[in-house]
């Protein structure tokens, strides 16, 4: 994913045909979905003594170690974060696709639903 | 001498208090509303207060110009000012001839009472339908006065009635006691009698009838004087005393248009004569409210100023008390005055409360809806609308909505180290629910588009249909034009132009158009990928916020993440080395859905909002001006109506999709939560999930971004936020709002964070104080 270009990357979203402008736009917020996601696993990893440590570290400024106890609870972070970031980037082409497909195919009449 | 008899009803005493005051006011042309009267009178009736001021005031003015008699029969010279004899009796003429729309309204009580009195019924009936007539001709007063005043004056028909014939004995100096009462008033104006009805004509006649102290007038008149309690003191008079008048003149000779003739339509309601000569001893028949307007009748303005010896003359003592009366008069009409200028705007208050009244009652029975072309700028939502595309949408992202938030607290619970099995199964049930959610929102989305790809097909058709026209109407004016030759008329040329320049407009318009069915390609990428990408935020910011409100510690380090932009642990790094790291670049997650939703995501809720009107407006191709023009393109042509009040629907269903506008902007997909979890049904396939408990969204509004939550609640929610009730009322809200932080479990700690459903996660003191405010309904 790494070597992956941001055209590359509009291509696998499936969104060529969008202004440019757009597709920045929409790239930000995938990002930020990625962050999202990425701070949801961390935050799985993290036991109630790693938060009170964070706590206390945050307290007393102690950013360096903040960062490496974060960092520490996968075996190496930056894979775990590409990984992540795939993930997100994995599913919402997936389910692009299947969505443009239904609605291309949509039916004109209405769904019925309670 | 009789007083008055109190009586137990109380509207009669209310309706006597008017009657009485203005009885009082036309006889001794003094004004009786004292303070209380008048608010009673005036303020307490609005609706009569106009006819009643107006009374007045054209009382006051008619007085002031009137010649009158004192107690003992002097005649007041208005012009001169002075007093003088008055050594003849007036004896109306022809009381017995005078038809019923001559006669005074008490002549008329008077003529009543006599043909009740001797049970003709034809009378009766006549009299009774004059008075009708009248009261019903009453301007200004309400129906319920009308009704009030025609049945005290028929009461005192009836009473009068009475003692006619109950009570002989006080008709004991009635000189005609079996007459009917306007002849006996026709004679009764004696001695010291008031003079009801002064007529101008007459009034200053010095060769009219005297009435002497020795005739029987004067016994006649004995009953009125009794039955009149502010003048009780005539009765001390000296009988000897040559009296004047009395004669009150034949109402006949009063101008109809005069404001105090009983047929002038702003008097009406007291009759000609307020003093009323009902029966001695007997209860003056209320009058009814409508008394004031009564003043018509010129009651004999008895100078109440000369009740002493005769012999004192007192012209110049009633004089004095006279203007003073006036002067009482004249303040108690500027009181009122005052009082009224203040109906304007509470009318034009109530005209406006009325209107919007009216508006919210047809918009409540309005059947048609959107159908009507006349309303579409006030479309409300039918069912047709509620069964519409955007609103089928719109449920299923509620719906989805729902279930995300309760997957993301079910995998939590089960992430427990002891979680049991009732949790994980829970979870999982969670899941299904959440990926037949998920089901049902596609498919409704994919409608949602394949309706807005209708609207372009529509516009499509229409724009061919407004072509063929314009084009055949072009065809005909050429035409036209070709066989006048060189002979046609310049308009023709106009026509031509018009046609012209409509066809150009229609071109463009199907460019347009055509424009916008070519990019549905691109519409589709786009908004699949935002409602994805934003859906996928909002769920793991969900399953987040769940645990922080589990762990409320968490919230500081996203606080410390937020301030140390330069750590990368919480961005991809691949997006990162493109430049990409999301609107908010290095938030944590909690604040960054608060940042970046509310401005990289502020595109969704744009987007979303306009997609009822199809998506032409994500065209990137047609400009808001340029849909402007569409729609009021679309509104030029009748012929149009079936694309129109699609239109009108659509946008009336985005109205209702609005609504829940937060909820829309943080709609998100969870397909990696929905993926995760077996797929197992647990209500069978088809169904969708069934919406959750949460209450409505309320309307939240940041406030009090300088003060902390408590001090906030104490300064504006008049609330300490630390209370047990009150915080188990905060945290166990009904609209899923969830707060974060140490206060919130009683502790002293602070509240440092809230989750607000649909929009995200907000660490400032403007939202947490927002949230508490609409959860406390503040």
């Amino acid at each position: 994913m790494a070597t992956m270009t941001k055209e590359e990357l509009i291509d696998k979203l499936g969104i060529g045909s969008v202004d440019p402008e757009t597709q920045e736009k929409m790239l930000q917020n995938v990002a930020a979905a990625v962050s999202s996601r990425i701070m949801n696993r961390v935050t799985e990893k993290l036991s109630d003594e790693d938060i009170d440590t964070l706590s206390d570290m945050i307290d007393r400024n102690d950013d360096a170690g903040v960062e490496n106890l974060i960092k520490s609870k996968y075996p190496n972070y930056d894979e775990f974060a590409m990984q992540v970031e795939n993930e997100v980037i994995e599913e919402l082409a997936a389910d692009g696709a299947r969505l443009r497909s239904t609605m291309a195919t949509a039916s004109p009449e209405p769904v019925a639903q309670a | 001498m009789s007083e008055t008899p109190p009586t137990d009803n109380l509207r009669s005493l209310e309706d006597r208090t008017l009657v009485d005051d203005l009885h009082g006011a036309v006889k001794r042309q003094i004004p009786i509303l004292d303070d209380k009267a008048a608010m009673d009178t005036f303020g307490g009736d609005m609706a009569t207060s106009r006819q009643e001021l107006q009374t007045a005031q054209d009382m006051k003015t008619y007085l002031e110009s009137r010649d009158y008699t004192d107690a003992r029969g002097k005649l007041h010279d208005a012009e001169t000012g002075q007093f003088k004899p008055f050594d003849q009796a007036n004896v109306k003429p022809e009381s017995q001839t005078q038809t019923y729309e001559s006669m005074s309204t008490d002549d008329l009580v008077t003529k009543l009472a006599g043909a009740l009195e001797h049970n003709d019924r034809t009378m009766t009936i006549d009299v009774q339908e004059e008075l009708m007539e009248r009261v019903i001709a009453m301007s200004g007063a309400s129906d319920d006065l009308k009704e009030r005043l025609l049945t005290n004056l028929y009461a005192k028909a009836e009473e009068r009635s009475r003692s006619n014939s109950d009570n002989p004995e006080d008709f004991t100096n009635d000189a005609a006691p079996t007459e009917p009462a306007p002849t006996a008033e026709a004679v009764a104006p004696a001695v010291d009698t008031v003079i009801d009805q002064p007529p101008a004509e007459t009034m200053g006649a010095t060769d009219t009838t005297v009435a002497t102290v020795e005739t029987p007038a004067n016994e006649t008149v004995q009953p009125i004087t009794e039955a009149e309690p502010l003048n009780s003191e005539d009765t001390t008079q000296n009988p000897e005393q040559p009296t004047a008048e009395s004669n009150a003149t034949s109402e006949s000779e009063i101008d109809p248009t005069d404001p105090m003739h009983p047929g002038y339509s702003g008097l009406a309601s007291a009759g000609s004569n307020p003093e009323g000569p009902e029966g001695p001893g007997g209860p003056e028949g209320p009058e009814g409210p409508g008394g004031p307007e009564g003043p018509e009748g010129p009651g004999g303005p008895e100078g109440p100023e000369d009740e002493g010896n005769p012999e004192d003359g007192g012209e110049d003592e009633g004089t004095a008390e006279r203007n003073r009366n006036l002067d009482e008069l004249q303040q108690n009409l500027d009181r009122i005055r005052e009082m009224l200028e203040g109906i304007p705007q509470l009318t034009a208050e109530l005209e406006r409360i009325q209107q919007e009244l009216d508006r919210l009652r047809n918009g409540e029975t309005e059947e048609s809806g959107p159908e009507e072309e006349e309303e579409e700028e006030e479309v409300e939502p039918t069912d047709e609308m509620l069964v519409s595309p955007e609103a089928i949408a719109e449920l299923s992202r509620r719906n989805y909505y729902d279930a995300i938030n309760n997957y993301a607290v079910a995998k939590i619970a089960a992430e427990g180290m002891f979680a049991g099995g009732e949790k994980k199964a829970a979870f999982e049930a969670a899941g299904a629910a959440l990926k037949e959610a998920r089901e049902q929102w596609l498919s409704a989305e994919a409608n949602l588009v394949r309706s807005a790809d209708r609207i372009g097909e529509d516009l499509q058709v229409i724009n061919n249909q407004e072509r063929a026209e314009a084009q055949g109407i072009l065809d005909t004016l050429l035409k036209e034009k070709e066989d006048a030759g060189d002979d046609y008329d310049g308009s023709l040329e106009a026509q031509i132009a018009e046609q012209q320049a409509n066809l150009v407009k229609i071109t463009a318009y199907d460019g347009l158009i055509a424009e916008h069915i070519a990019s549905r390609e691109a519409r589709l990428q786009e908004f699949a990928t935002n409602e994805l990408t934003e859906l996928s935020k909002n769920v793991d910011d969900a399953m987040l916020a769940e645990r922080t409100r589990r762990h409320p510690k968490l919230t500081k380090i996203n606080n410390w993440l937020q301030k140390h932009p330069k750590t990368r642990i919480g961005v991809g790094l691949g997006l990162s080395a493109m430049g990409i790291v999301g609107a908010a670049t290095f938030n944590a997650p909690l604040v960054a859905f608060a940042t970046s939703a509310k401005a990289g995501l502020s595109g969704y809720g744009s987007y979303n909002a306009s997609r009822g009107i199809g998506e032409m407006i994500a065209n990137k191709k047609m400009s808001k001006t340029q849909l402007a023009t569409i729609d009021d393109y679309l509104g030029a042509s009748d012929r149009q109506s079936a694309t129109r009040r699609n239109s009108k629907r659509l946008g009336a269903a985005v109205a209702v999709a609005m609504a829940a506008a937060p909820a829309i902007i943080a709609m998100t997909e969870a397909h990696h939560a929905a993926t995760a979890v077996p797929h197992t049904h647990p209500t069978g396939g088809g169904t969708p999930p069934p919406p959750t408990s949460t209450a409505p969204m309320p309307t939240i509004t940041p406030q009090g971004g300088d003060e902390y939550p408590w001090t906030f609640g104490m300064n504006n929610l008049g609330t300490n936020i630390s209370a047990h009730d009150t915080l188990t009322k905060i945290v166990n809200n009904p609209y899923g709002i969830k707060f974060v932080g140490n206060g919130m479990g009683g502790g002293s700690g602070a509240i440092e964070s809230v989750f607000i459903p649909g929009q995200g996660t907000f660490t400032d003191f403007a939202h947490i104080n927002g949230a508490i405010a609409a959860i406390m309904g503040k």
